[in-house]
């Protein structure tokens, strides 16, 4: 790839877009791995690889962490798509994500649970209604923003869905469900149990409310999971939803949590929904030149519980993901090199300039 | 489009925009403060990382207000209006000692005093300062007190109600969707026009200032009717050949010389001179180099260490990359590209030394505003005093509201030109021939009949705007800038043909009227909007006791 004025390391760069969030010129974009971007909830596969070959898990773990709070659960599920979309497919076999999400929710539960660093308060209340997988992330990601969340969960006990074996697969692990759970009460996420929440009672009493009770199919939303007023809706409780599992139904929740902070925070609801342009992530641009001469290496199985393998499996990343210069407007003043967590971006100055 | 309510709506998240939002929330923390930022607010600006020097303090016992005022006029010829410097020059020193409480390093020497150098005519007042961090520093104070930034978004309209400031409309810079947010109050603080004409390497965005303040804010305000001054001060500044980064003071004030080509010292230990520099150019004695060679070592380490870590940390890679080393080559000195600014020169928003502009609820500060040569302190002074300001205003106004018409024609105009469809003009050509025609017509030396053929290219260039293909949210950020750009340099033509004289050595130098003419001249030119007309008055310089005329 041609580059003027920005040099990366392709070993070792994470594509995490640390840079380009930062640069104040607006001048990188993220050409995204292939497991980012198919990934339901965004994670960085390329950037935890590539710590965890490093054998900087506690890193790996923060990457993950930072795209998900559940990593837990996603642990457990797996994420084929993401897998399915890995450039090794063709040689050796697509990396096995899953296995390396294992090794870290149980070697780094400290970090793959923790809570997050929730944003200045806003004085806004919202409620969730129902804690399967769309009412977790909709209650965390709406409390990362600073809001007041509270669930409301008709069982006597949070996510009691998650507890039972679900199509073909097995239950959640009793042990993740407790970690989450802990995690969803250290957020500051008040959770209530055993009460038939009223969706319309709770919007008189909170500023917004969204529903996630997991079927039914009998909310008409519009985009977004907006259903009227300051009500909304996620998953399969909302009428023609294709969701199936729960990870899809944890995804879907995600543009309806971003769409109830947006109106809580007085934006309109599509603002900034548009995550790809917003965050400046660009499509996967094929493989990246130094791979192609590499030797196949097939895939190296493991569960995720014997490091060697672990390590060795997520030395496979291809690395194909990093962010290039979109419009040439670099000022080098050097804000990306001090965000990169493994300086592999460097700053040329441009050639009209050398 | 999105709906936005705020009291406080701060345009530029740079020096002057974070510490307003501070104070703001020091003062009030229950005032409700929205920060749009044009690229995002932890780095962004002109202190992207750090900064050497505090240009102006008055350290009570060795300096003092009335000895910068006096020293600030004699460097600007005397347009300077005495109340805003001198109430900046008098907090300077509480905000020295208040930055000390953040953690910001200003060196002290053997006994204890502060590292003082001498920059201005009279006095040491730059202050020595170590701390490569400082932006975040800020960012982050302003962020934990409860601001709100709205970051990738920049302002491109202000709206009012009766003469009154009632908010504004941005940009979202990547997705290009409009943000309208209704304010009680707005302080523009989005810094100085800084790519005004092209830089010698030809580089659009190797320029000395932020490549991102492209004077929007002159723009909002005169449109506002607000009165901007100064315009027809083109500066520019002798800098490192090529990758014009600053370092004058830095090796002057140090004990560096200054040589023409003839090898004649130009400047020794102190930058009081900076008019000889542009002379030799013009006479031919350039390009002028600044020798360290004769400095002991660690005082060529202490330069090394301040511009490789504080200043533009990029500078190693830069003389790396030519393989200059100080104790053995010279730095070569260019001017270079042309820019208007209140933080280095005169050029700004007119405000008063309350930071007041002459729109009710409408502030100014920093490298937007008209306070002489402020630097980095007035931006955080003023910053300061526009928050103490406009939390005062929040309490004792009623609310107001923005006519919806005028939401309406900012939406109109923007879905015009979002679309590149039949159009046939690439932003960045735009923008370069823009900015070369600028340095044709509008600087020293300057004549009438260059400013009456500049009239061709202005209009010539509203037409074109029309024209360019805007693909992208981003573009459509650049058509923005442009016509910024192009409004700023309407200004400049129209206050530099108005202004009869030469003053400032080479910053107005005109061909046609060679000589100072005080007797006519020793006054402000205001331009304001009247009837969609620039128009430039004359404005009398005000002495202590008396109010600024806005
Ligand atoms: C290289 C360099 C070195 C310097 N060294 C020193 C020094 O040693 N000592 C000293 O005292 N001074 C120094 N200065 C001057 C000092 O940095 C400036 O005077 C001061 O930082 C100006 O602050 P500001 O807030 O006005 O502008 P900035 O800090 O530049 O902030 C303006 C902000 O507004 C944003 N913006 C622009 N347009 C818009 C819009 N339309 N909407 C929203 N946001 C917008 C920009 O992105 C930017 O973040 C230096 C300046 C430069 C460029
Ligand atoms: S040096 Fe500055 S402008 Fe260039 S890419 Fe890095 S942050 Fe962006
Ligand atoms: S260069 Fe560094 S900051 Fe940028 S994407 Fe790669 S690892 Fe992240």
């Amino acid at each position: 790839m041609f580059d003027s004025n920005i040099a990366i390391n392709t070993t070792t760069c994470l594509a995490c877009g640390n840079c380009v969030d930062r640069c104040i010129m607006d001048n990188l974009r993220v050409a995204l791995p292939p497991g980012r971007q198919t990934s339901p909830l965004g994670v960085n596969y390329q950037g935890i690889m590539r710590l965890v070959a490093a054998g900087r898990d506690e890193e790996a773990a923060r990457e993950l962490r930072r795209r998900t709070a559940f990593g837990g659960l996603l642990a457990a599920w797996g994420d084929e798509k993401a897998e399915r979309s890995c450039s090794r497919g063709h040689r050796g076999g697509s990396l096995a994500m899953g296995s390396v999400l294992k090794w870290l929710a149980s070697t780094q539960s400290a970090v793959v649970y923790s809570a997050p660093e929730v944003r200045h308060p806003s004085g806004k209340t919202a409620a969730v209604i129902g804690s399967g997988p769309a009412g977790l992330q909709a209650a965390m990601h709406i409390r990362e923003r600073g809001h007041a969340v509270t669930i409301f969960e008709a069982a006597g006990r949070l996510s009691p869905a998650l507890a039972e074996p679900s199509r073909g697969g097995d239950p959640i692990p009793q042990d993740v469900l407790e970690k989450t759970a802990a995690m969803i009460e250290a957020a500051g996420i008040t959770v209530v149990t055993g009460i038939k929440a009223d969706a319309s009672a709770l919007s008189a009493e909170f500023d917004a409310v969204i529903v996630c009770t997991g079927s039914g199919a009998e909310y008409e939303a519009g985009g977004y999971g907006h259903v009227s007023g300051n009500l909304f809706a996620a998953g399969s409780c909302v009428k023609g939803s294709a969701v199936r599992g729960g990870l899809q139904a944890m995804a879907s929740a995600l543009p309806a949590a971003r769409a109830v902070c947006s109106f809580l925070e007085g934006f309109e609801l599509d603002y900034e929904q548009d995550v790809r342009t917003a965050n400046g992530l660009e499509r996967f641009q094929g493989l990246p030149e130094s791979a192609e001469d590499l030797p196949d290496a097939p895939r190296i199985d493991t569960d995720g519980s014997d490091e060697a393998a672990v390590r060795a499996e997520a030395a496979r990343c291809l690395g194909c993901g990093r962010p290039v210069e979109r419009d040439m407007t670099c000022w080098y003043c050097l804000p990306c090199e001090v965000v990169c967590p493994v300086q592999a971006i460097r700053v040329r100055i441009p050639y009209l300039i050398r | 489009m999105q709906h936005l309510e705020t009291d406080l709506l701060i345009l530029g998240g740079g020096s002057a925009g974070c510490i307003a939002a501070m104070r703001a929330l020091q003062v009030n923390p229950a005032l409700r403060v929205t920060i749009f930022e044009k690229s995002d607010i932890t780095y962004g600006g002109s202190i992207a990382r750090g900064m050497d020097a505090l240009n102006i303090v008055a350290i009570p016992g060795r300096t003092d207000a009335q000895m910068y005022l006096e020293a600030v006029r004699e460097m600007s010829g005397g347009i300077v209006d005495a109340a805003p410097s001198h109430v900046m020059a008098e907090r300077s020193y509480a905000l020295l000692k208040e930055m000390e409480g953040w953690g910001v390093k200003f060196p002290v020497d053997e006994n204890g005093q502060y590292k003082t150098l001498k920059y201005h005519v009279k006095g040491e007042f730059q202050t020595a300062m170590d701390e490569p961090e400082l932006k975040a520093m800020l960012v982050k104070r302003a962020l934990d007190l409860g601001a709100r930034p709205v970051n990738r978004v920049m302002g491109i309209r202000l709206l009012t109600d009766g003469g009154r400031i009632a908010g504004a409309v941005g940009l979202n810079v990547r997705t290009g969707q409009l943000v309208v947010c209704r304010a009680k109050t707005v302080l523009i603080a989005s810094g100085g026009v800084s790519r005004f004409t092209l830089p010698n390497s030809g580089y659009l965005y190797g320029v000395y200032d932020y490549p991102g303040n492209t004077g929007d804010g002159f723009v909002l305000a005169l449109r506002a009717g607000a009165g901007v001054t100064g315009m027809e001060y083109t500066q520019r500044t002798a800098l490192i050949k090529d990758s014009n980064m600053p370092l004058l003071a830095i090796c002057v004030t140090r004990g560096a010389k200054v040589l023409d080509c003839e090898g004649t010292v130009l400047m020794e230990g102190e930058v009081n001179n900076i008019n000889a520099m542009n002379v030799a150019f013009t006479e031919g004695r350039g390009p002028v180099h600044i020798q360290l060679s004769h400095l002991p070592e660690e005082k060529i380490r202490e330069i090394e260490h301040i511009l490789f870590t504080t200043e533009r940390p990029v500078n190693e890679r830069f003389f790396g990359g030519r393989g200059i080393d100080f104790r053995k080559h010279d730095i070569e000195l260019w001017p270079t590209e042309y820019y208007l600014c209140g933080g280095h020169g005169l050029a700004g928003i007119r405000v008063n030394e309350r930071a007041e502009t002459a729109v009710p609820g409408l502030y100014a500060a920093g490298d937007v505003a008209s306070v002489a040569k402020q630097h980095l302190t007035g931006a955080f002074v003023f910053g300061e005093i526009a928050a103490e300001q406009a939390v005062k205003y929040c309490a004792e106004q009623p609310d107001t509201m923005f006519s919806e018409a005028d939401v309406e024609a900012v939406r109109a105009e923007h879905a015009e030109r979002f679309s590149a469809k039949g159009r046939d003009i690439e932003i960045h050509e735009f923008e370069r021939k823009v900015r070369r025609m600028v340095a044709d017509y509008l600087v020293s030396p300057k004549n009438e009949y260059k400013f009456s053929l500049w009239n061709y290219w202005s209009e010539t260039f509203a037409k074109d705007l029309r024209n360019v293909a805007v693909h992208s949210g981003h573009e459509l950020s650049k058509l923005y800038e442009i016509e910024n750009l192009l409004t700023c340099a309407d200004c400049s033509a129209v206050a530099g043909s108005f202004r009869k004289e030469s003053r400032w050595g080479e910053t107005h130098r005109r061909g046609d009227y060679p000589a100072r003419d005080d007797a006519n001249w020793k006054c402000h030119v205001v331009v304001k909007l009247k009837d969609g007309v620039l128009t430039p008055e004359k404005t009398p310089i005000s002495e202590l006791g008396e109010e600024v005329i806005l």
